[in-house]
């Protein structure tokens, strides 16, 4: 059985499996799900080339970065957020995929639009770091 | 470390270069153009990106 927290906002903030119980502050709320902790961090998976969890490198001018987006959830989308900007992702078969170009360099931040869906903590967040050529 | 800028171009997401990075990548023509006469407006022009670069340095980590 996971838990999920939130704020007091709603939107979900960490999950996990414990038995013990977190100490909440001012408006979190607790809430458990029948699903395990593994199932439900399938929720949302942000990666590029089977890795997720990592700061992607990437070179200026290298190939383009491809994040693959996948879902346990029946959805047709997912909006995610790409340092600030929203962009709806198709998902067909659970899967789905965005491109991050590599023609500047800098800093990629890609988590989910819909914090109170997805969890932007563990799986849910995915850095792509471009490095400038010398 | 703050989050570039980003825009959507023929369907993928290219971070928006800063004022600093633009004038970073004239950087080699810069160091070429010391090595002769320089007029008044590209001694200025290149001031101003080395100035750019300099505040971009200084700015501390958001």
């Amino acid at each position: 059985m996971a838990y999920i927290l939130k704020d007091k906002d709603g939107n979900i903030l960490s999950f996990g499996e414990s038995s013990f119980i977190p100490n909440l502050s001012t408006g979190q709320t607790m809430e458990y799900s029948d699903i395990s902790f593994y199932e439900y961090a399938r929720r949302l998976v942000l990666s590029h080339a089977g890795q997720t969890g990592l700061t992607v490198k990437a070179y200026q001018s290298g190939p383009d970065v491809q994040v693959d987006v996948s879902t346990s959830l029946p959805v047709e989308s997912i909006d995610l957020d790409i340092n600030g900007v929203k962009e709806t992702v198709i998902i067909e078969g659970g899967k789905g995929k965005l491109l991050l170009s590599t023609a500047q360099p800098g800093l990629f931040v890609v988590t989910p639009a819909d914090r109170k869906q997805f969890c932007v903590a563990g799986n849910g967040t995915l850095v792509v770091e471009v490095a400038p050529n010398a | 470390m703050p989050e570039n800028i980003v825009i959507k171009k023929n369907g993928k997401f290219e971070i928006v270069p800063s004022d600093a990075q633009l004038a970073r990548a004239e950087s080699k023509a810069d160091k070429a153009k010391t090595k002769n006469q320089m007029s008044e407006p590209e001694t200025r022009a290149l001031l101003e990106r080395i100035l750019i670069r300099l505040e971009a340095l200084e700015r501390p980590a958001a």
